[in-house]
């Protein structure tokens, strides 16, 4: 029950309902929406081609886009996070762990077995899988914050765990360099033309997309959503948390590792500095940025916090400190972020001008008076 | 044999002064039912406070340094309570919105010593210089001094918390917060104030262990981990636990530094911390922390 | 003494009460009945200051309360004696009655209180040091009722105080308030549905739905057929 006097409630680790029994946004056995043109869909599609057309317009900037494959590198990342985040309610601090791993194996596979690169994607998104869905076996029967202190401490120890790994080949504190490059037939990717890299870039987050999408707004993905947002209710549909949560953290894992996979080879060099806690608050600001909860904001975040802090690169020092003041800011002021902030407008727009004379949803939801179909609208778009 | 008896001491004292560190964030999340992420950087600043004090102006004047810098932490924790947590309270989704709040703090706080003193290590001179020697043992006066030091902060900490008002109210605060509302206990005051207790015993463990270990800018967040690992070892909401963990560990470490070396320290804490949540899922003390 | 004018509160886009208003004189004992979940817990945490109401005036003695938090009111004399106790677990019985005197005002009657609070409930005294937690149900009553007592309250809205006791036990705590009200104390209580306080009490209101549904003198509720039969028990 939200009290309406300020102040907390003792925290028993249940998954606060807001606003108590509130039907959640859409039902497993509803009409699958997943296919319609809305906010997500549109705003997912014209990135797209935006990033598709865009080398055409940049010709020859290498540079430029160095910095959108790396936008959508940790676009990708930073949605992948948000499923646990904004959607399933999961104080996942380790996400850069499963990043981590999957750069790492791919490196090592190709570095020290000698295997081809291409593989390393694959076995980059499977053992980020795997070690997601490990960490999340204990981490998922227990109440918030031990998710988030588990995850957390599985992230702090990674980092030695990796420098005292040299044995195995890990590359120690200096990590592994160089990392070979994919190749296709007999061409050799290679840090002077950008293309090729852009492309498969733009294809993994695609990729990263379109799952995180259909996570989120499939059949399956609502499931969790009413996890999170009415357990009881969800509960007595027979949905079982845990198994859905191993679920999405798996998925969450596959496509973090699958990115961190192809940054090594992409980066040519892995080490335990990737688990550095500046990475990690560039995370951070990302998503909050773009909007938690609001897909496919944090993927927004990523380029602006990319391109912003590249901006910034003359400040050295200083950057980190304003990217700290931004975080405690966005999260005091903005916390919908971006996507908040757009929704909110659009919100607005349509209570003023959408009038439905058949008491439609804007969405056409279904018979439901205007107000209703608003409040509702709300409710999905989130 | 000897050796091993001071490695004893030397990890039973910092034991205490872990004891501390803990309790300060034990405080500050079953009063104030917030994770603070920034507590590391409370650390560094006060070691770094300590530092500029004992350094730069008292001439080594530790009497000094703590009346000083300990005054100065309390009311930053309560400042930090006023201007960010309070205002988050009200929303539904408050733990998530303090942890990234405060992790975007540490982050700010940790750079603002980057910027200030620079990246190089600093050292802080020990309180007191030399040793004595105790029945074929030798001890350094400044192990000495935090533990007597520590000792007192804790047994006045104790006694603060369990005859006092205030430190009733903040037992209150924590136990059932509805009912201490409804008791006449100004909430958001008890929040402000434990946090500046918090804050000021997080700063005191940093004064404390920074002659023993090497101030960085981000040298705080071991601690931070040290006392999340003992906290949640003892048992989240036990203070008892707290206690006992803290020896634990700390003698653990010195013992795992002296045999094994520095670098295993930090795997270990660990190592014992999931080897304790095996045996015990709850900590060695703690109340139930699942869900359903 | 306290006045209650068209006060709703929500929780959250859930609306509880609805333009409620009721009095209580001075020294009164006024009861509320009404089926459970109709909003009686809301509107008295809303009286006490433990929830904002979204429109509405309360006064007491004169001064507009709504609004204000709880500490104040409990300086003021307004105490909620709540349904789920809300007793601190780990601290003794004797811990859990010295913080019912926190507020200033009640600390300088803080012995006097609590002997009075001993006489009325002699088992307390046997459970001094016991810690709350391990006290039964109608202990537990017993402590939530004199914590209440310890603030000197002179306004006490109390919350079914009577919830899950066995029926001896039920007439004692009935008996005590009773008692509380022929010493002066103005006192509002909800009950679910119970024949032996509706007969003591000075006026009665029933909330339905959040809505006040009937409000009138005991005779006149007990002409009331309707009230009688469903929520009085009375045949």
């Amino acid at each position: 029950m939200s009290d309406q006097m300020t102040g907390p409630d003792l925290r028993t680790g249940e998954t606060s309902s807001k606003g108590g029994a509130r039907r959640p946004a859409q039902l497993p056995g509803d009409r699958p929406k997943a296919l319609r043109l809305n906010r997500q869909t549109g705003t997912m599609i014209g990135l797209f081609v935006v990033l598709a057309l865009l080398p055409l317009a940049l010709g020859d900037s290498n540079y430029t886009m160095r910095l959108l494959v790396i936008s959508m590198i940790w676009g990708g990342v930073a949605i992948a996070w948000d499923l646990l985040l904004g959607y399933a309610g999961i104080f996942n601090l380790g996400q850069i762990g499963f990043f981590a791993i999957g750069a790492y194996t791919s490196a090592m596979m190709s570095e020290n077995l000698g295997i081809n690169p291409w593989w390393g994607l694959a076995a980059g998104a499977v053992t980020g899988a795997i070690v997601a869905v490990l960490l999340g076996l204990p981490s998922l029967r227990l109440a918030g914050i031990y998710i988030a202190l588990l995850t957390l401490a599985f992230y702090e120890v990674l980092a030695p765990l990796l420098t005292v790994g040299q044995a195995i080949g890990t590359g120690g504190k200096r990590g592994i360099s160089p990392v070979t490059p994919y190749s296709i037939g007999g061409y050799e990717f290679s840090g002077g033309q950008q293309i090729p890299w852009y492309y498969l870039a733009l294809g993994l987050f695609l990729v990263c997309l379109i799952v995180g999408y259909f996570a989120i707004n499939s059949r399956f993905g609502t499931s969790f959503i009413a996890l999170h947002d009415s357990e009881s209710f969800a509960q007595s549909l027979g949905i079982s948390r845990y198994k859905v949560s191993l679920l999405i953290v798996g998925l969450s894992g596959l496509l973090t590792g699958m990115m961190g996979a192809f940054y090594a080879h992409y980066t040519g060099v892995v080490s335990p500095r990737v688990l550095g806690l500046e990475v990690f608050i560039y995370l951070v600001i990302m998503v909050l940025l773009g909007g938690i909860g609001k897909f496919p904001g944090p993927a927004i975040g990523a380029f602006i916090i990319i391109f912003v802090s590249d901006w910034l690169r003359s400040f050295d020092r200083w950057r980190l400190l304003i990217f700290g003041a931004l975080v405690v800011i966005i999260v005091m002021l903005a916390p919908q972020g971006i996507m908040g902030a757009v929704d909110s407008v659009r919100d607005a727009v349509r209570r003023r001008f959408v009038q439905t004379p058949l008491g439609d949803g804007p969405d056409g939801d279904g018979p439901e008076g205007p107000a209703a179909g608003e409040a509702q609208a709300k409710e999905t778009e989130s | 044999m000897r050796e091993f008896i001071e490695v004893l001491i030397t990890g039973f004292t910092i034991g205490i002064v872990y004891y501390l560190v803990a309790v300060g964030f034990t405080l500050c999340y079953g009063v104030g039912r917030v994770l603070n992420y920034s507590y590391g950087s409370f650390f560094t600043w006060g070691a770094y406070l300590a530092w500029v004090i004992a350094v730069g102006y008292a001439q080594l004047n530790y009497f000094l340094v703590f009346i000083v810098v300990l005054p100065i932490m309390f009311l930053f924790g309560v400042a930090v309570d006023q201007v960010l947590i309070r205002p988050l309270r009200n929303r539904p989704e408050f733990d998530f919105s303090v942890l990234l709040a405060t992790l975007g703090l540490a982050v700010f706080l940790d750079n603002l010593v980057l910027v200030i003193f620079g990246p190089r290590t600093k050292s802080l001179p020990a309180f007191l210089e030399g040793s004595i020697t105790v029945g074929g043992f030798t001890i350094s006066w400044q192990l000495v001094a935090m533990f007597i030091f520590a000792l007192v902060v804790a047994v006045a900490l104790a006694l603060f918390m369990a005859k006092t008002r205030t430190g009733m109210s903040m037992r209150a605060v924590a136990q059932d917060p509805m009912g201490a509302r409804i008791v006449g206990i100004p909430l958001y005051r008890v929040f402000a104030i434990t946090f500046g207790i918090s804050t000021m015993l997080c700063g005191a463990g940093g004064i404390l262990l920074a002659p023993r270990f090497f101030m960085t800018p981000l040298g705080g967040w071991t601690f931070l981990v040290k006392a999340l690992i003992i906290v949640i070892a003892g048992g989240l909401g036990s203070l008892r636990g707290t206690l006992y963990a803290s020896f634990l560990l700390g003698i653990l470490e010195a013992i795992v530094g002296w045999q094994l070396g520095l670098l295993w320290v930090m795997p270990f804490w660990f190592i014992v911390l999931f080897a304790i949540l095996l045996v015990r899922p709850a900590g060695l003390f703690g109340a139930i922390g699942r869900k359903g | 003494m306290l006045e209650v004018e068209g006060v709703s509160t929500f929780y959250g886009e859930y609306q509880a009460i609805h333009d409620v208003s009721l009095r209580v004189e001075s020294g009164q004992l006024v009861s509320i009945f009404g089926p459970n979940g109709h909003g009686k817990s809301t509107l008295l945490k809303t009286i006490c200051g433990l929830m904002k109401p979204a429109s509405g005036v309360i006064r007491f003695e004169g001064r507009e309360i709504q609004g204000l938090p709880s500490h104040k009111l409990v300086e003021m004399g307004v105490v909620l004696i709540s349904e789920e106790r809300h007793l601190f677990p780990e601290m003794t019985v004797m811990e859990n009655l010295r913080l019912g005197a926190y507020a200033k005002s009640a600390r300088k009657k803080e012995a006097e209180n609590l002997e009075l609070v001993l006489t009325m409930f002699p088992k307390l005294k046997d459970f001094e040091k016991k810690a709350a937690l391990t006290l039964s149900g109608g202990e537990a009553r017993m402590l939530a009722i004199g914590r209440g007592l310890m603030s000197d309250a002179r306004f006490l809205a109390i919350d079914e105080p009577s919830f899950g006791l066995a029926p001896i036990l039920r007439t004692q705590v009935f008996e005590q308030i009773v008692a509380l009200r022929d010493r002066g104390l103005s006192i509002l209580l909800v009950e679910q549905t119970t024949g032996d306080i509706a007969e003591q009490s000075d006026y009665i209101y029933l909330l339905e739905d959040g809505r006040i549904a009937f409000s009138g003198s005991k005779d006149e509720a007990l002409h009331d057929d309707v009230v009688r039969k469903v929520f009085l028990g009375i045949t």
